[in-house]
C-alpha cells in the first residue's frame, strides 16, 4: 500500500507525518490519550458537553410526556427544528464516509490522519440525527412500524412509496456499514492498545474488543481485502444516503421543494458541512491531543479546497433553483423562491447565502486556507450556513399553495433545547469515545510515513 | 362387570382448602352467589317463625300494600317522519333499537327564530341536530348557534340543582325546599307577582303564565330581550302604518335587496330562513339562471355585507341618511311616495358619507329596476343609533315607494303582533319594582346584569322585591342579586310549542329526560300553583289541550309543526299598505371616529360564551377566534400608527374599554367596530373572561339601547396582544409580490353574471394537466398509475361558490359530527386549530379604497384526491385510498410523521398535537356523552382530517345493504351539507350519472382547485358568480 520513499521523493511529495516521527512516536504519541488521567481541557469540554446532555434528556422524557405541542411546529409547518437538525447531522456524517471509503478507494494518501475521527464523527452524527427523527413523530414509541418486520396484524406492511421508509432504509444502512468499516480499521489499533496495556483488566477489554488480533501476514490480508469491500459498498452510500433525504423534499408537490437538482445538490452540501466539520474538530483535536505532526497543515489545506469546491455546487444550486423557478413560469413556484429571498425569513436565507457561498470564497487564497484561525472561523460559518440552509428549505413550508394557510413558525425554548442538545450528545460522544479508542488509525498513519531505517513496519 | 374393590378405596381428591372446608362451607359452595347467611332469611326459610317475627313482617307488609302507587306521568316522544316521502324511506321503528339513531321532529331554542329541527338521538342521548327539513323557517338547514346548542345541554357548568342565594353567598338546595318559600311568598303578595322573561314565542307557555299568574292572584307577564333589535321595527311599523308588527321577509321574491346594516344572512331576526331564501334566488343550474342583486351599507363587514354585489361601507350613525339618500335618488328616478327627503342633495350627501355618488345612484336604479320584487331592510345592533326608529320609518317608506309592500315585506303572517316593547317593559318592571309594587319576581333566562350599562341601578331595585326566582342555565351574572337560580332545563329537555309566524305552529320535543335536577319554568309553575293548572298537571298535558284541533297529536309530533292553511299561504300576496310616517330631518352626522357596536354571528348577545366551539368559530372576515377587538380601517390605523394586535384605549360616551386592534379592510375611514357578546365574567369555564365587554359603553336612549354612532376615541396603549385568528390578514400576496406575475392565483375563480351569460366558462382558465391522448381523444390524465376502476359507489362533492354566504354553520356541524375538539386561543395563535372544514377568505380589491372591496368564501376541506400526495408518502400507510374514492385515516395505524400534512396542497390535514379529550378536562361529564359514539376520539399524535362523514355513509349502506337495494341519490348527506342554510354544499355518489353531484361536477362552472396538479381532487367548486349594479 504504501509507497516507497524512493517513489515519494521522485514525485516530491510532502510528508504526511511531520516532525521527523519514528512509528514507536507515533504509537507513543496517539495512544498516549488514552492511557493517561484526562487533561482538565478534556473534563471542562465534557463537564459541558454532558450538562447539555442531561439537559436534553429531560426535555426529551418532557416531550414524551406532554406531547408535541410544546415545540413551535403547527399546521402549515409540520416539520421544523427536528427535521432540519436530521438532515444538518445527516449531512455531517458524510464527510467521513468520503474520507474513509471514497478517498480510500482513490489512494489518497493524505486521509490516513483524519480518517479515524472523522468515521466516528460520522457514526455520532448519524445517531444523533436518527434520533431527531425518531423523536419528532407524533407517537415515537410506535416508531419501530417504520421497518417493515413479520407482524401478528395482518402483516401490515410499510409503504414503500414513502421517501420516509426509503430513510429508514438508508438510514439504518448507512449506520450498520459506516460503523462495521470504522471498527474494521479499529481493530489493529485496538490490539495495539491491548499490547500496551498494564493493568490486566483493560488488557482483558481490549483483547475482547481487538478479537485477539495477532498482527499475522494473513489477518492484515484479510482486513485489506475486507476494508476494500467495505469501502466500495460505503461509496455508494456517499451518494445514495444524502440523494435519498433529500428526496423527502424532492418527491413530495410542494413549491420550493418539489425539484430535481435536490439530490446532487444535497450530496455537495452534505459534503461541504461534513468537510467543515471535520476541520472544525481537527483543529480542535490537533491542539488538545498534541497531534500537530500528524494533522498537519497539509491535511487541513486540502479539506479547506474541497470546502471551496463544495462550496462553490452549492452556489450554483441555489442559482439554478432560482433560474429553473422563474423559467417555470409557475406562480406558485416562483412565489416560493422570491419568499425565501424577500418573505418573513429573509433573514434565514441572507445568512444561509452569506455563510455558504461568500465565506469559503476566502479559501482561494492559500494563506487563507493554510490559516489556523481563519480556516476554523471559516469552518463554523459554514455549519452555521448549512444549518440555516435546512431550516431556509423548511421554512418553504410556511407559505404554499393556499395563501389562506400560511402562518408563521416560531420555534420556542423546547426547539432550541433539542438543538443544542443534539451538539451536547455527539460531543459527549466524541470525548468519550477520544478516552478509549485512538483518534488517528495508528496502523494506517505508518504506512505513509518515510520507510524507517532498518526495516518495514 | 364386578365392581372391582379398588374403586371402592378412592380416596377423595380435593384441590383447594376452601372447597374441602366444613359441612356448612360445602353447603355455601352450592348456592350460586355466595353470600354470609342473613339470620332472618334463614328463619322465613326454615319457616320456624317466632311472634315477634311475625308481626315485625305483617306490619311491614301492611304498611306497603296501604300505599298507593303514584306512577310518575309518561311523556311519550314520537319519532320524526318525512310525510313529503314515501313511507319505505323515511320509517321509523316505533320501538327503540340500541346503537341506532332516530330523529325527533322538534324546535331550536338557541334563539327565538324558531327553527324547526331534528333531533338525533341514539340510546337516549341527543347527539346532533339537523334543521327539519319541511319546516318553513329552517328548510332543513340551521346555523352554527343552533348547532353548538347541543353542547349546551352537556355543558359541565349549567347549574345542577336549585342554587339558594344568601348574602351573595350561593348555597345547594332543593326543588322542595325552594317551592316552599316560592309559594308562601306567593301567598303573601297576592297580585304583586311579576314574570320577566325572554320573548315567550310558545303560545302555551304564553297562556300558561296567564293562567299561573290568575291562580296566584294576578300579576304581569313582561318579555323582554336585551338587544331591543326589534322594538325598532315594530315601532317604525307602526309610525309608517298604524300597526305594530314585527313583518316577515322574503328575500326568496327580492331580485335586488338592500340591507343597512342588517345581518339578515348573520344575526338578525331568522338568519337560517333568510338564507335559504336568499340564495335560492343565486342557484345557477347549467347554463340558465339569473342571480339577484344585492346591495349592503353597512358599517363592520358581516356575512352579510361580504355577498353583496355592491358593499357602501358607511360610518356609523349615517345609516338613516344614507337610507333617505337612497330615497331622494328614488323619487329623482320619478318614483312617488317619498316625502320629508326634499332638502337632501344625492351627490353631496353621498360625498359627505364618503361614497361615491354614482354608486349610490346606481344602487337606486338597481332598486328601481325591480319594483315590487326588490326588498330594503335595515336594523341591528350596528344601526342601532339614537334614531333606530326613524331609520325604520325611511326604510318603510323607500319599500313603500317600490311597491314592496304585501309582497316581499309580509305583514299578515307575521314574525309578531303588536309592539314588542321589550325596552318599555323594562323601565315599567323597573319603576314598579322602586315603588315596591313588586312581591315575587320571576326571571326566565334574563341576565340583567350582564347586558344592560345601568344594571348597577336594578341591584336597587331588585332588592325591593319580596322575592326573587331566576331561571337560568348558570348561577350568571345576574344570580348574586337574586334570591334562588333555578335550574332551567335545556330545550332539549322540555316541552315546548313555537308560534314564529302567523299560523305557523311547531312543537318542541324533548328527547332526554333532564339531565341534572332541572326543569321547565312552565313545569315549575304549575308545581307552585298547587300541582295543577287548568287541568294539567305538567306542561306536557296542558300543550295538548292548547293543540286540540291542530290535528293528530301523534302526527303533529311526526311531522314536527303544523300549519292553520298551507304552507305557500305563509309567503301569499297579501297587498301593500299605505304608507304615513313622517320623516324627521336629518341631523349632522358626527365628525371624526365613529364607534359602532356589532353582534357578531358567533357570539351574538354572549348568552352561548361558554361554548368552547363558537369561541373558536372564526370571525367569517377577520377570522379572529376566542376575543373581541377593535376593528379599524386601514387608512385610520396608519393615521394613529396601529397595527393589529396594537392594544388600545377606546373612549365613548364617556367610558372607556382596553383592548386589541384588527386593522379590517372594508371598513369606511372614519368607522370603528366592537363586537358585544364577550367579557362574561360567569357563564363557565370556559367563556369566563374571553375578550372585554362593552356593555357599559353603550347608552340608555328613548326606545332602547343605544349601540351606534358614538364619538370615539383611540389612544395607543403601546402594548400587543396577539389576536388569535385563524387565517392571516394579508392580502393574497404580501406587498413585495403583489402585481407581478407571480401573485396570480387562480383559487376562487369569478366572473360577473353578464359574462356568465355570454359564456358559462367565465373565468375559469384551462387547467394545464398533461393528458395522454390516443387517437386525437383524451384517455386519462396522465399518471403513472393507470387509474382504478371504481364499480360501487364513488364519493364526491360539489360546492357552489355563488351560494356559499361563508356562514360557517358547515363548521360547527363538521366539529359536532366528528368529535372535533375545540383547541383554545393559545393553540390557534399557534395555527394548531383541529376544524376539518374551514372558510378560507379572500380580498379583492385595494384595502385603501373600501368601496372597491370584494370579499370572497370558499369553504375548504379534504378533497379526497385521486392521485392523493398524502398517501404516496405516509411510512406506514395510515391513509390509504378507499375503493370508493375517498382517503381514509387509520387513526391507529398513524405514527404522526406529519409528512402528510406538508405535502397537502389543501393544508387540510389536522395533527393532534395534544390530548384533545381522553382524560382531560374537556371530557369531563356529562360533556361526554355529547361526543357521537360512532366516530372514534383521536388521541395525542395522531392526524385527522375530514373523512366524507364516513360514518353517516356506512349508517346508510347498511340500512340499504338491509333492505336489498342501493343507495338514493340524496339519501347519504354530509354533516356540512345537511346544516347548510344556502345549499352550497352537495355530496353523493359521482359513479351514478343521475346523480345531483355528478351533474353539477359537470356544470360549466365548475372547476377544482390546483387542478395542474394532478392530484384529481373529487372535490369541485363552482365558479362564483355575482351581479352588479
Amino acid at each position: 500500500m504504501a509507497l516507497t520513499q524512493a517513489v515519494r521523493d521522485k514525485l516530491d511529495l510532502p510528508d504526511l507525518v511531520t516532525g521527523g516521527k519514528s512509528t514507536k512516536d507515533v504509537t507513543d504519541d496517539i495512544l498516549q490519550p488514552t492511557e493517561a488521567f484526562p487533561t482538565s481541557l478534556w473534563w471542562k469540554a465534557f463537564v459541558i458537553a454532558a450538562t447539555i446532555t442531561v439537559i436534553d434528556i429531560c426535555v426529551i422524557g418532557y416531550l414524551f410526556y406532554e406531547g408535541l405541542y410544546i415545540l413551535g411546529i403547527n399546521n402549515p409547518v409540520s416539520w421544523g427544528f427536528f427535521v432540519v437538525n436530521f438532515v444538518f447531522w445527516i449531512g455531517i456524517g458524510h464527510a467521513g464516509t468520503l474520507i474513509s471509503a471514497v478517498l480510500y478507494l482513490f489512494r489518497q494518501q493524505w486521509r490516513t490522519g483524519i480518517n479515524r475521527a472523522a468515521e466516528a464523527m460520522t457514526i455520532f452524527a448519524v445517531i444523533v440525527a436518527a434520533s431527531n427523527l425518531i423523536l419528532h413523530v407524533g407517537r415515537p414509541w410506535l416508531g419501530f412500524w417504520l421497518f417493515p418486520y413479520p407482524n401478528e396484524r395482518g402483516p401490515l406492511w410499510v409503504n414503500f412509496r414513502s421517501p420516509l421508509i426509503w430513510d429508514t432504509f438508508a438510514v439504518s444502512t448507512y449506520l450498520s456499514i459506516s460503523l462495521v468499516f470504522w471498527y474494521l480499521g479499529l481493530i489493529p489499533d485496538l490490539a495495539a492498545l491491548r499490547d500496551r496495556a498494564t493493568n490486566p483488566i483493560r488488557r482483558q477489554i481490549y483483547d475482547v474488543l481487538s478479537f485477539g488480533w495477532v498482527g499475522s501476514a494473513k489477518a492484515w490480508s484479510h482486513m485489506e481485502i475486507t476494508a476494500m469491500i467495505l469501502a466500495a459498498l460505503s461509496t455508494p452510500l456517499v451518494l445514495s444516503v444524502h440523494t435519498i433525504v433529500s428526496f423527502d423534499f424532492a418527491v413530495s408537490i410542494l413549491p420550493g421543494w418539489h425539484t430535481t437538482i435536490f439530490p446532487p445538490y444535497f450530496v455537495a452540501g452534505a459534503i461541504f458541512s461534513g468537510f467543515a466539520m471535520v476541520v472544525t474538530l481537527m483543529v480542535i483535536a490537533r491542539e488538545v491531543f498534541n497531534l500537530k505532526n500528524y494533522i498537519t497543515i497539509k491535511h487541513l489545506e486540502n479539506m479547506n479546497k474541497i470546502i471551496l469546491v463544495t462550496g462553490m455546487i452549492v452556489g450554483l444550486a441555489y442559482a439554478t433553483e432560482f433560474f429553473i423557478a422563474w423559467y417555470s413560469g409557475n406562480e406558485y413556484e416562483g412565489f416560493a423562491f422570491i419568499n425565501r429571498m424577500m418573505g418573513p425569513y429573509w433573514w434565514a436565507y441572507w445568512i444561509m447565502v452569506s455563510c455558504n457561498v461568500i465565506s469559503p470564497q476566502f479559501f482561494w487564497f492559500k494563506k487563507m486556507r493554510t490559516s489556523i484561525p481563519v480556516m476554523f472561523v471559516l469552518s463554523i460559518f459554514v455549519n452555521i450556513g448549512m444549518w440555516f440552509e435546512r431550516f431556509v428549505i423548511m421554512m418553504t413550508l410556511h407559505r404554499d399553495f393556499l395563501p389562506s394557510s400560511w402562518d408563521m413558525y416560531s420555534p420556542t425554548i423546547f426547539d432550541y433545547a433539542m438543538l443544542v442538545g443534539t451538539f451536547g450528545i455527539f460531543f459527549t460522544l466524541f470525548l468519550l469515545w477520544c478516552r478509549i479508542m485512538p483518534v488517528i488509525a495508528v496502523a494506517e498513519v505508518k504506512t505513509v510515513m518515510p520507510a524507517q531505517p532498518g526495516g518495514h513496519h | 362387570m364386578k365392581e372391582s374393590t379398588f374403586q371402592k378405596e378412592k380416596k377423595s381428591h380435593w384441590q383447594s382448602y376452601e372447597l374441602k372446608g366444613t359441612q356448612e362451607e360445602r353447603e355455601l359452595q352450592k348456592q350460586e352467589f355466595f353470600t354470609s347467611p342473613d339470620p332472618v332469611i334463614a328463619k322465613i326459610k326454615s319457616g320456624n317463625f317466632d311472634r315477634k317475627t311475625f308481626l315485625k313482617f305483617m306490619g311491614a307488609s301492611v304498611a306497603m300494600a296501604s300505599l298507593n302507587c303514584v306512577r310518575k306521568p309518561v311523556e311519550k316522544i314520537v319519532p320524526y317522519v318525512n310525510l313529503n316521502k314515501p313511507n319505505g324511506e323515511n320509517a321509523q321503528y316505533d320501538f327503540v333499537k340500541h346503537g341506532h339513531s332516530y330523529y325527533y321532529a322538534s324546535v331550536c331554542g338557541a334563539c327565538s327564530a324558531g327553527c324547526g329541527t331534528l333531533v338525533k338521538a341514539r340510546d337516549g342521548r341527543p347527539l346532533k341536530l339537523e334543521g327539519n327539513p319541511s319546516h318553513p323557517v329552517s328548510q332543513g338547514a340551521l346555523c352554527s348557534s343552533g348547532q353548538a346548542s347541543i353542547f349546551d345541554l352537556y355543558d359541565p357548568d349549567r347549574v345542577q340543582e336549585p342554587v339558594k342565594i344568601k348574602g351573595g353567598k350561593a348555597r345547594p338546595s332543593d326543588w322542595i325546599a325552594m317551592e316552599k318559600e316560592i309559594k308562601a311568598a306567593l301567598a303573601e303578595n297576592k297580585g304583586k307577582t311579576r314574570i320577566l322573561s325572554k320573548p315567550i314565542s310558545s303560545p302555551s307557555s304564553s297562556a300558561l303564565l296567564g293562567d299561573f299568574l290568575s291562580s296566584v292572584g294576578g300579576g304581569k307577564v313582561y318579555e323582554t330581550e336585551m338587544s331591543f333589535l326589534e322594538d325598532a321595527i315594530s315601532l317604525g311599523q307602526e309610525l309608517s302604518y298604524g300597526k305594530a308588527i314585527v313583518p316577515n321577509y322574503h328575500f326568496d321574491k327580492a331580485k335586488v335587496i338592500l340591507s343597512i346594516d342588517a345581518d339578515f344572512l348573520g344575526t338578525w331576526i331568522s338568519p337560517v330562513e333568510f338564507q335559504k331564501d336568499f340564495s335560492k334566488r343565486r342557484a345557477l343550474v347549467g347554463t340558465k339562471g339569473d342571480v339577484n342583486t344585492f346591495i349592503a351599507a353597512e358599517v363592520n363587514p358581516t356575512t352579510t355585507g361580504s355577498n353583496a354585489d355592491a358593499r357602501l361601507p358607511i360610518k356609523p350613525g349615517d345609516q338613516r341618511k344614507f337610507a333617505l339618500t337612497i330615497a331622494k335618488a328614488l323619487s329623482d328616478l320619478g318614483l312617488s311616495g317619498a316625502t320629508g327627503v326634499g332638502g337632501i342633495n344625492v351627490e353631496a350627501a353621498s360625498k359627505e358619507m364618503g361614497l361615491t355618488p354614482e354608486l349610490v345612484r346606481a344602487a337606486a336604479k338597481a332598486l328601481s329596476g325591480a319594483k315590487g320584487a326588490s326588498l330594503v331592510v335595515a336594523g341591528g345592533a350596528q344601526a342601532g343609533t339614537k334614531d333606530a326608529v326613524d331609520l325604520q320609518v325611511a326604510v318603510n317608506m323607500i319599500n313603500s315607494m317600490l311597491g314592496n309592500d304585501g309582497k316581499t315585506i309580509n305583514s299578515s303572517a307575521v314574525r309578531k303582533e303588536g309592539r314588542t316593547n321589550y325596552f318599555a317593559n323594562l323601565q315599567s318592571l323597573k319603576k314598579e319594582l322602586d315603588a315596591g309594587q313588586v312581591g315575587v319576581l320571576i326571571l326566565n333566562d334574563i341576565n340583567l346584569f350582564y347586558n344592560l350599562p345601568n344594571s348597577e341601578e336594578w341591584e336597587a331595585s331588585l332588592r325591593k322585591a319580596a322575592l326573587v326566582v331566576s331561571f337560568a342555565f348558570k348561577v350568571d351574572e345576574t344570580a348574586p342579586y337574586v334570591n334562588y337560580v333555578a335550574p332551567k332545563s335545556h330545550f332539549l329537555e322540555s316541552w315546548s310549542d313555537s308560534s314564529p309566524i302567523t299560523g305557523l305552529y311547531a312543537v318542541q320535543q324533548p328527547t332526554v329526560r333532564p339531565i341534572f335536577q332541572s326543569k321547565s319554568l312552565e313545569d315549575a309553575l304549575i308545581s307552585w300553583a298547587g300541582g295543577t293548572l287548568a287541568g294539567s298537571s305538567n306542561f306536557y298535558e296542558y300543550i295538548q289541550t292548547k293543540w286540540k284541533g291542530r290535528g293528530n297529536w301523534d302526527d303533529v309530533l311526526r311531522a314536527g309543526f303544523f300549519t292553520s292553511g298551507s304552507i305557500s299561504s305563509l309567503s301569499a300576496d297579501r297587498g301593500a299598505r299605505s304608507f304615513r310616517g313622517t320623516i324627521r330631518p336629518l341631523e349632522a352626522s358626527t365628525s371624526g371616529l365613529t364607534l359602532a357596536f356589532y353582534h357578531s354571528l358567533a357570539m351574538k348577545d354572549g348568552e352561548q360564551a361558554n361554548s368552547s366551539l363558537l369561541q373558536e368559530l372564526p370571525d367569517p372576515i377577520s377570522k379572529v377566534t376566542w376575543d373581541n377587538y377593535l376593528a379599524i380601517s386601514p387608512m385610520a390605523a396608519t393615521e394613529l400608527g396601529l397595527a393589529t394586535n396594537d392594544m388600545v384605549k377606546v373612549t365613548a360616551n364617556g367610558k372607556s374599554v382596553e383592548l386589541s386592534t384588527y386593522v379590517q379592510p372594508g371598513l369606511h375611514k372614519d368607522a370603528l367596530a366592537i363586537a358585544l357578546g364577550y367579557g362574561r365574567t360567569a357563564a363557565g369555564t370556559i367563556g369566563n373572561g374571553v375578550g372585554k365587554s362593552v356593555v357599559h359603553m353603550l347608552q340608555l336612549g328613548e326606545n332602547g339601547l343605544v349601540t351606534s354612532g358614538f364619538s370615539a376615541k383611540v389612544e395607543k396603549l403601546g402594548k400587543k396582544y396577539k389576536l388569535a385568528t385563524t387565517q392571516t390578514h394579508n392580502m393574497m400576496s404580501p406587498e413585495f409580490i403583489a402585481g407581478t406575475k407571480w401573485d396570480e392565483r387562480p383559487l376562487i375563480l369569478s366572473a360577473k353574471i353578464q359574462e356568465f351569460k355570454e359564456n358559462p366558462k367565465s373565468g375559469i382558465p384551462e387547467p394545464e394537466i398533461p393528458k395522454i391522448l390516443k387517437d386525437g381523444k383524451l384517455v386519462r390524465s396522465a399518471g403513472v398509475n393507470p387509474g382504478f376502476e371504481y364499480t360501487g359507489y364513488r364519493w364526491g362533492m360539489a360546492v357552489d361558490l355563488t351560494q356559499c354566504t361563508g356562514c360557517g354553520a358547515c363548521v360547527t356541524a363538521c366539529s359536532i359530527e366528528n368529535n372535533v375538539p375545540a383547541v383554545g386561543r393559545d393553540e390557534v395563535r399557534v395555527g394548531r386549530e383541529m376544524h376539518w372544514m374551514r372558510i378560507d377568505r379572500y380580498f379583492i380589491g385595494d384595502p385603501n379604497k373600501p368601496e372597491s372591496l370584494e370579499i370572497a368564501h370558499q369553504p375548504v376541506m379534504c378533497q379526497h384526491c385521486e392521485n392523493a400526495p398524502c398517501e404516496t408518502v405516509c411510512p406506514v400507510a395510515a391513509t390509504v385510498h378507499g375503493s370508493e374514492g375517498t382517503n381514509d385515516m387509520v387513526y391507529n395505524r398513524c405514527v404522526g410523521t406529519r409528512y402528510c400534512s406538508n405535502n397537502c396542497p389543501y393544508k387540510v390535514r389536522r395533527f393532534n398535537w395534544m390530548e384533545h379529550w381522553t382524560g382531560t378536562e374537556k371530557a369531563k361529564a356529562p360533556r361526554n356523552l355529547g361526543l357521537n359514539p360512532e366516530i372514534t376520539v383521536r388521541a395525542r399524535g395522531v392526524m385527522e382530517k375530514c373523512n366524507f362523514c364516513a360514518s353517516r355513509v356506512a349508517e346508510k349502506k347498511i340500512k340499504a345493504k338491509n333492505e336489498g337495494r342501493k343507495l338514493v341519490d340524496g339519501e347519504v348527506k354530509s354533516a356540512c351539507q345537511e346544516t347548510c342554510p344556502s345549499d352550497a354544499i352537495v355530496f353523493g355518489d359521482i359513479n351514478n350519472p343521475e346523480s345531483k353531484v355528478s351533474k353539477l361536477i359537470k356544470d360549466p362552472r365548475s372547476y377544482k382547485i390546483l387542478e395542474y396538479l394532478n392530484v384529481g381532487p373529487s372535490v369541485s367548486y363552482l365558479s362564483r358568480i355575482r351581479s352588479t349594479i
